[in-house]
């Protein structure tokens, strides 16, 4: 099996077959064969019975590539020899196949999943990769977003610090506490990300007690703002937390942290319902003592204006919220919204945001056909008409 | 191609090769004939054992196996299941190659 035969074993068998002496058997061997190569030479085509064709094909020159120097080179036009069985030898060289016949396939589904397989998983990688790509764009951007924060918590920070702490009653500072534990689990989160040293954490921190101080000064100057921000807040320490989920690591912090996080909202919650209520008490509160906190806070509103902006969108869109169940079947009934996508928000981000959870995104879809050619590819400044979603009867 | 060779008489056949070995070899067309049959026939039953011929100076003759592949008929869009195969292949020596470079 597998062996190599030689023309010596082929001349011995000829010769005791034909009984002819090794040396005659051996030249006609040889001669056959040069024959052939004759042949080949003058005629560029030979037949020989019970072997096959022999047949010089002219190759045209190309153009190639050398592997390692990666040099362009120029092959030659050549002969080249092919060789096709004779029709006889190839059905005795096939005979352990033979009974083998050629197959119709119906239209197999068996068929059609071995040839997808491969294709998901790439289709899989391929959603993977541009989901992680935004996700990192953002989170730059928030980056920047708490470095402007902090910027103005610094200016703040001078002419709050002392005339707030004294009149801010306990009830505000727990709530302040309730903020600045979250403002440190974001920070943890972006730490996990960026990896900032100790210290700067903790100035940070520091910081961000200044700054939810500030915002409650906002609050009294613009009733629900704080809410707003702090619904804003959670979207974006939400956010982070898918960021920091494409690495195996960071999956397991983000998942503890998003458990943390959960907890966190709820009370927050709780607690924003009461800040609605006792808002009035506290800005006569802030506004009787300092009078040149408010010129302060009005520039620091300014300042904050594209986050104002932002936060009223989100808003909004909290009003027009529907909270749905996504079993049941659902008419669409008119538009409550129109939405324009923000850089790397999908269709099943909208959805979230008003229906509460991403199973929706065929109705939006489905509304939004004339627009969105394909649901898995739309672009940022994408004008989407959100439907109001009625259940069917 | 093969027919118009055919047809200008350019081409050697099996019987003109038979004819001119007999001639080279001063033996009887019948004889040669014999002779190259059972020279083949040697090599084939070789072949049939999954042995690779090698003749030197010419070429190697050897048995490939061809996998089961799907092919799908352009036109009709069947899909067509082929089975597994064993080919003859012949690889010619770098002598011979060179040669009709």
């Amino acid at each position: 099996m597998n062996n190599k035969i030689n023309i010596q074993e082929i001349v011995d068998a000829l010769a005791e077959r034909n009984g002819i002496t090794k040396k005659e058997a051996d030249t006609f061997v040889r001669s056959m064969f040069d024959l052939i190569e004759d042949a080949l030479e003058k005629d560029r085509y030979i037949k020989v019975k019970g072997l096959g064709t022999f047949k010089l094909i002219e190759v045209d020159e190309r153009e190639s590539v050398n592997v390692n120097t990666g040099e362009r080179f120029l092959i030659e036009g050549h002969s080249k020899i092919s060789f096709i069985p004779d029709n006889s030898l190839k059905e005795v060289i096939n005979k352990p196949f033979s009974h083998f016949e050629t197959v119709i396939v119906n239209n197999g589904v068996d068929l059609d999943y071995i040839e997808n397989i491969p294709d998901n998983k790439e289709t899989k990688t391929n959603i993977e990769e541009s989901d992680s790509a935004p996700e990192n764009n953002e989170n730059k951007e928030i980056q920047t977003n708490s470095d402007i924060n902090v910027k103005q918590e610094q200016d703040a920070s001078i002419l709050l610090k002392n005339p707030i702490e004294e009149p801010s009653t306990p009830k505000i500072e727990e709530i302040g506490k309730e903020e600045n534990t979250s403002n440190n689990e974001s920070e943890k989160e972006e730490g996990a990300v960026t990896e900032p040293s100790i210290i700067k954490k903790e100035i940070t921190s520091y910081k961000s007690e200044e700054y939810n101080k500030e915002e409650l000064v906002t609050v009294s100057t613009e009733n629900e703002q704080s809410s707003i921000e702090r619904k804003k807040e959670i979207l974006k320490t939400m956010k982070e937390e898918e960021k920091v989920s494409h690495t195996a690591l960071y999956i397991i912090i983000s998942m503890t942290v998003f458990l943390v996080l959960l907890i966190l909202f709820f009370a927050y919650n709780m607690q924003n319902k009461q800040k609605m209520i006792k808002s009035p008490h506290k800005i006569e509160q802030k506004l009787k003592p300092q009078p040149i906190i408010n010129k302060d806070t009005i520039n620091l509103s300014t300042d904050s204006t594209v986050t104002c902006i932002d936060s009223v969108k989100i808003n909004t869109s909290t009003n027009k919220k529907q909270i749905l169940d996504p079993d049941i079947k659902y008419t669409i009934d008119g538009s409550i919204d129109e939405y324009i996508l923000q850089k790397g928000e999908s269709l099943s981000d909208i959805s979230k945001k008003y229906y509460n959870s991403p199973k929706f995104i065929h109705y939006i879809f489905l509304y939004n056909k004339e627009t969105i050619k394909d649901p898995n590819l739309v672009h940022r400044g994408m004008k989407i008409k959100v439907p109001r979603l009625i259940p069917a009867k | 191609m093969i027919n118009i060779a055919e047809n200008f008489n350019l081409v050697l056949n099996n019987k003109d090769f038979i004819k001119e070995l007999s001639e080279k070899l001063s033996y009887t067309v019948k004889d040669t004939n014999k002779l190259v049959a059972s020279t083949i026939s040697i090599m084939t039953d070789h072949l049939i054992e999954n042995d690779s011929v090698m003749i030197s100076s010419f070429g190697l003759f050897d048995v490939k196996k061809k996998v089961e592949r799907i092919t799908i008929n352009p036109n009709t869009k069947v899909k067509l299941l082929v089975p597994p195969k064993l080919v003859l292949a012949f690889h010619p020596s770098t002598m011979l190659k060179d040669k009709f470079k």
